[in-house]
């Protein structure tokens, strides 16, 4: 079986990249490679072959998903660049992305969305399920792939057994 | 010899108009102060036949200003000839100031001697083209009368006749004397009182509308925060310098006036020079007054020539506005060590610092904008903080973790690592959470207790004007609106700063009307409909700006507006949460 994973994540973008140092970034990407890595190699348990998008833009949600049709959106949680593009206050970052969750669920009311962040708390664990999202983890920002390989087994769940 | 008669009669128009400012003053608004001195203007000129006449107000600190002229009976002064502020210490105010007595002058263009010069003459090239052609050319004979609280002239008087007219004698200025002892000290106490009054509403909404801002972490307005200082000032060229960015970084937003225009320029990597008032080090005691040509100023100038990141127009626009200023007073803006900026205000006038100086309104302004200022900075590098410590802070720390524990186990596991890494998290943990307190969070607002409470704060502002609720009965229960205060505060200010305008300009032509502002409030599905509506001058909202916020909040709030043009009227629907 094969599903397409959409992966929402302002690492991916501009906006943030040029916010970053290249050492600071590197730890960025160390992640981003830690859960690529869990989610698309094969092994021996698992039958499903997953394929990953990645984008950083999150206003274009409604292009992307119609382009890529993901089985799963994986969506990040704190956008503050585009919170300081669109408040002046890099603070508002959850704003963001909960807005758009609010659009893509009210779009798309049957696409599976699983929400992250780094240290979340309850304000953004009630917003997150009160605008759609099927689930809500924390991230864990390791570079280790086994550390992120139970987010493999929810995604198997949600794809074969949640329906 | 004045018969009984007339002086019953000139008394009885005396008493009259004193029984009439209340009701000029009624709007509260600069309009009011220049109904009751064309009043004013009207009767003196009536009384002693003049064709031309000036209210000049000369507080100590605030505006030194010319506030109203008549030609013919009709207003010739108006706010684009950019006229209003003037030096009283020059021409034949000049010698009304010195000696504290009325003057009667023949002619004011007979040429004087070597010992006594003309006054007027000496200053007449100086004054503006249009103003000597019109107001001064035909002009020969003129009174001049100070009116004083204790020996301090805080007005002048000023009556012209044309040169083709007999000339005053001196009859007519111990009439426009008696005027002025007997009223003019109480007139112009009551119109100063009503200027204090706007004063204070002015420091007012700006401080109310800053402190909004930064209650929803919005980044400030420095346009907005600078009109308090163009409009309570005596100043006709200004500038402000802002502090902005991070800690270590040194720029500066300029916002340079000149009358009503504002520029705006950004200095990045703008290092204040020793000694300079944006430097809260300086040994300097403050405010410092100066004048051009000064160490201050050519220094200033030197370094904004030779900034390299500096727009040619900016420049050229500091560069003028800079070489226009003759007097100044410069305050810094430094608090609890910051230095956050400065505020300069400069007049074309020399020696003209004495006015310069903040009044007392512009002064309790200016001390709660640095407080504002410092804690638009203080709220930023908070929540600089806790940005940083989510990102890069946690990935560095998980960078540090997840090599340890894969490559290095043992260490991982020792329990005085163990503790220190997770010491360091628990910092981490509080330190990001102390800048999350500062987020603008939004919560369910009682809308009807809210709109209550809103009015009675207002009702207490404007006591002349009606401002009333008219909700209808069967809205029981509570109607929850999902906002934050200040959303509300900005829809519902906007709209009502928009009516108190209407009704001023509705005023001016029936000065006895009331102001009316009502809102009606009815259930609409999903929520509360607030119709806005008063009994101003029926035209579109003045505030262009103003509707833009409306317009904006509302669309954050999920709710809508509706302007309607017969009756003005604006139209706000707000979804609600119902609970019964």
């Amino acid at each position: 079986m094969n599903a397409k994973i959409l992966f929402f994540d302002d690492m991916f973008g501009e906006l943030f990249r040029k916010q970053l140092s290249p050492e600071h970034l590197a730890m960025d990407e160390n992640w981003a490679a830690a859960v690529t890595k869990t989610l698309t190699e094969a092994d021996d348990i698992t039958d499903i072959t997953f394929e990953l998008a990645k984008c950083g833009d999150i206003d274009a949600w409604r292009d992307v998903i119609e382009t890529e049709k993901p089985d799963v959106v994986l969506l990040d949680l704190f956008w503050p660049e585009e919170a300081f593009l669109k408040y002046k206050d890099r603070g508002r970052g959850s704003d963001i992305s909960l807005d758009a969750l609010e659009r893509i669920r009210e779009a798309f009311p049957d696409l599976p969305i699983v929400c992250y962040t780094v240290k979340p708390d309850r304000e953004l664990l009630q917003g997150a399920y009160a605008r759609g999202a099927t689930l809500f983890l924390e991230k864990l920002p390791f570079a280790l792939p086994e550390v992120q390989k139970p987010l493999k087994y929810i995604l198997i769940y949600l794809l074969k057994y949640a329906k | 010899m004045p018969n009984v008669a007339s002086l019953v009669e000139r008394t009885v128009r005396w008493v009259r108009l004193a029984e009439r400012m209340p009701v000029l003053a009624y709007s509260g608004d600069e309009s009011a102060v220049d109904l009751i001195l064309y009043e004013v203007l009207h009767l003196l000129v009536d009384e002693v036949k003049a064709d031309i006449g000036h209210i000049n107000l000369l507080p100590r600190g605030g505006r030194v200003e010319k506030v109203c002229t008549l030609k013919d009976g009709e207003p010739w002064l108006r706010k684009a000839l950019d006229l209003h502020l003037f030096n009283p210490y020059q021409g034949f105010t000049g010698e009304v100031m010195r000696s504290g007595e009325s003057i009667l002058v023949k002619d004011i263009w007979a040429p004087g001697s070597e010992e006594e010069p003309n006054p007027f003459l000496e200053v007449c090239e100086t004054m503006n083209e249009r103003y000597v052609r019109e107001i001064k050319a035909p002009l020969a004979s003129i009174i001049i009368a100070p009116i004083k609280r204790g020996r301090d002239i805080f007005c002048t008087i000023e009556l012209g006749r044309y040169r083709e007219r007999e000339p005053f004698d001196q009859e007519h200025k111990e009439l426009i004397d008696a005027f002025g002892k007997r009223y003019g000290s109480l007139l112009i106490d009551y119109i100063l009182d009503v200027k204090n009054r706007i004063a204070v509403n002015t420091a007012h909404k700006k401080l109310l509308s800053l402190s909004r801002v930064i209650a929803s972490k919005q980044p400030v307005d420095y346009r907005d925060a600078i009109e308090a200082y163009q409009t309570l000032s005596a100043a006709d060229i200004g500038f402000a310098f802002f502090k902005t960015g991070e800690l270590r970084s040194s720029n500066y937003r300029i916002l340079v006036w000149r009358g009503e225009d504002v520029r705006e320029v950004f200095l990045s990597d703008f290092v204040p020079s020793s000694g300079s008032i944006l430097r809260s080090d300086s040994e300097e005691s403050f405010p410092i007054a100066g004048m051009a040509g000064d160490d201050r100023l050519v220094n200033f100038r030197e370094r904004i020539r030779g900034f390299a990141d500096l727009q040619q127009q900016d420049r050229g626009i500091i560069l003028a506005c800079l070489d226009e200023v003759r007097s100044y007073v410069a305050y810094p803006l430094n608090l609890l060590g910051q230095d956050l900026g400065a505020i300069l205000l400069g007049s074309r006038r020399e020696q003209f610092c004495e006015f310069l100086h903040m009044n007392p309104f512009l002064d309790l302004y200016n001390s709660l904008l640095k407080s504002f200022l410092l804690n638009e900075r203080v709220i930023h590098y908070l929540s600089d903080v806790s940005l940083k410590i989510h990102n890069p802070g946690y990935y560095c720390l998980a960078g540090l973790k997840g090599p340890l524990a894969s490559k290095y186990p043992d260490a991982f596991q020792d329990p005085e690592v163990g503790n220190a890494l997770a010491a360091l998290e628990k910092l981490f943990d509080e330190l990001h959470d102390q800048g999350k307190i500062l987020r603008a969070r939004e919560k369910n607002i009682h809308l009807l207790k809210w709109l209550k409470g809103f009015v009675d704060r207002k009702k207490a502002l404007f006591p002349g004007i009606d401002i009333e609720i008219d909700s209808a009965r069967e809205l029981t229960g509570e109607y929850l609106s999902r906002a934050r205060e200040q959303q509300l505060e900005t829809i519902f200010e906007n709209l009502l700063t928009n009516s108190i305008r209407a009704i001023a300009s509705a005023q001016q032509h029936e000065p006895s009307l009331i102001g009316r502002v009502t809102m009606r409030i009815r259930h609409k599905k999903g929520g509360l409909e607030v119709t806005f509506r008063d009994n101003g001058m029926p035209y579109a909202t003045v505030s262009g700006r103003g509707i833009v916020q409306v317009r904006e909040e509302m669309r954050h709030l999920g709710g809508s507006v509706r302007r309607y043009r017969s009756p003005y009227r604006v139209v706000l629907t707000f979804p609600c949460i119902q609970k019964p």
